[in-house]
């Protein structure tokens, strides 16, 4: 059992455990911090700096971003003063001067008071370099298939020298855990395609469902399904079944049916 | 493998599709994913008769889960309690290796949330002490929720019967 530490974020008195970020405690309270780099199954990174908070109290008095942050006994927490919001609306208007049509930030500058920006560049780049497709493709999906590269202005994501990438396996998590939808998935015909603003980063041939012949998933995909789930267990991932099909009762099951297939197994 | 056991009585089953009605809304789930499915099979023809049968087709909530192996993130967990199999949406990153990991189809795609949702025999409602949904709704009182150490002696009556008649 973690520690229990008193803090105070907006006047309010609260518990939070040992460990957690201001921004998971403010979560837990109900109290809104607008933030999109931050994803709950990802390590935080702090590079949107949306979510910043005036700290007091146990750590001198500073402005600190709540996503890294950890909570501190006695730490005076406020997230919505003027000079708090002062400098998120720049944030805000910094992020717009290269997305000033994203959907997702529109929203939550409206939300801030934001009605336009001073840094227009005439770029639409809806993608704010919060970098949650590298963390999950590096530390949660494992295939280090995106990068950064270059720095300041001109830093962006891309493969490995700008190529197609080889070692992309099509899961498709980066343009599922993006903010604002600056990575897209595209499965057109037999081919899926992922791409962002101005590359294509992978394109690969899917596989077709045996039962009705519709293509559903890269080979790449499907063999690291079979390596994880099906190899551990002594089997072998062969009849490539997609997800509608897979429920249909005439289907040959590419496993063995326990109890000899008889009746429906509801306790396996 | 979860101590539970969700049995369905296929004799009885008319294909109502009223379990999936209440577990869609129970869960609040848009259009799309079904977490657990009415599967019609047939008709065929029985002695002479026309037959369908009606499966009732959810999360089996195996011993060695297809999908927690297949999840990168760990999302999908099972529950140390009672071996209930069930995914934790604030770790899901979408990558949908559950989906097509699964032999039976069970995890499903979310696409108001992207993330995936999947039954969980209705977690929060047996910790209240409440049955699933679906069993709650069952038209027929097909669906039988137990914990597995107190099976239902329905198929055995039924054999016994039925070699009563012979």
């Amino acid at each position: 059992m973690a520690t229990m530490l008193n803090l105070t974020i907006n006047g309010k008195d609260i518990e939070a455990p040992e460990g957690i970020t201001i921004l998971e405690a403010a979560k837990r309270e109900g109290i809104f911090i607008p933030t999109l780099c931050h994803h709950e199954a990802l390590e935080p990174e702090g590079t949107c700096r949306l979510c910043i908070v005036e700290i007091s109290g146990a750590i001198r008095h500073s402005i600190r971003i709540s996503c890294i942050q950890q909570v501190k006994e006695g730490l005076v927490v406020e997230t919505d003063t003027e000079r708090i919001k002062k400098n998120r609306r720049l944030i805000l208007e910094l992020l717009l001067g290269r997305s000033p049509y994203s959907k997702e930030l529109l929203d939550l500058a409206s939300k801030c008071g934001v009605m336009t920006s001073r840094f227009l560049t005439g770029e639409n780049d809806d993608c704010v370099r919060c970098g949650r497709c590298v963390r999950v493709c590096r530390d949660k999906i494992g295939v280090h298939a995106l990068c950064w590269v270059n720095r300041g202005y001109e830093r962006k994501i891309t493969t490995d020298f700008e190529r197609l990438s080889e070692y992309c396996i099509g899961c498709g998590s980066c343009a599922q855990v993006c903010p604002t939808g600056a990575i897209k998935i595209e499965d057109r015909g037999n081919e899926r395609k992922i791409y962002t603003w101005g590359q294509v980063l992978a394109r690969f041939k899917l596989e077709k469902c045996k039962e009705c012949g519709r293509p559903y998933a890269p080979k790449k995909y499907l063999d690291r399904i079979n390596e994880r789930a099906y190899k551990t267990k002594g089997l072998e991932l062969v009849d490539y079944v997609c997800p509608e099909c897979v429920k249909k009762a005439e289907r040959p099951t590419p496993i063995k049916m326990p109890f000899g297939g008889g009746d429906m197994p509801f306790a396996i | 493998m979860s101590k539970y056991y969700l049995y369905q009585d296929t004799d009885k089953c008319i294909g109502c599709h009223s379990c999936e009605v209440q577990c869609k809304s129970n869960k609040k789930l848009p259009v799309g994913p079904k977490l657990c499915e009415v599967i019609e099979v047939g008709p065929k023809l029985v002695k002479g008769m026309p037959k369908a049968a009606y499966i009732f087709v959810p999360c089996f909530h195996c011993e060695k889960p297809w999908c927690v192996e297949a999840c990168p993130a760990g999302a999908m967990q099972i529950r140390a309690k009672d071996g209930i199999v069930f995914v934790n949406h604030d770790l899901c990153v979408g990558c949908k290796t559950c989906i097509s990991a699964c032999p039976w189809g069970a995890p499903q795609w979310d696409p108001k949330m992207g993330r995936v949702v999947k039954c969980d025999y209705c977690m929060d409602r047996l910790d209240q002490g409440l049955k699933p949904a679906c069993v709650t709704v069952c038209t027929t009182g097909c669906l039988h929720f137990e914990k597995a150490k107190h099976i239902n002696p329905i198929k055995r009556e039924r054999y016994a019967r039925a070699a009563a008649e012979m």
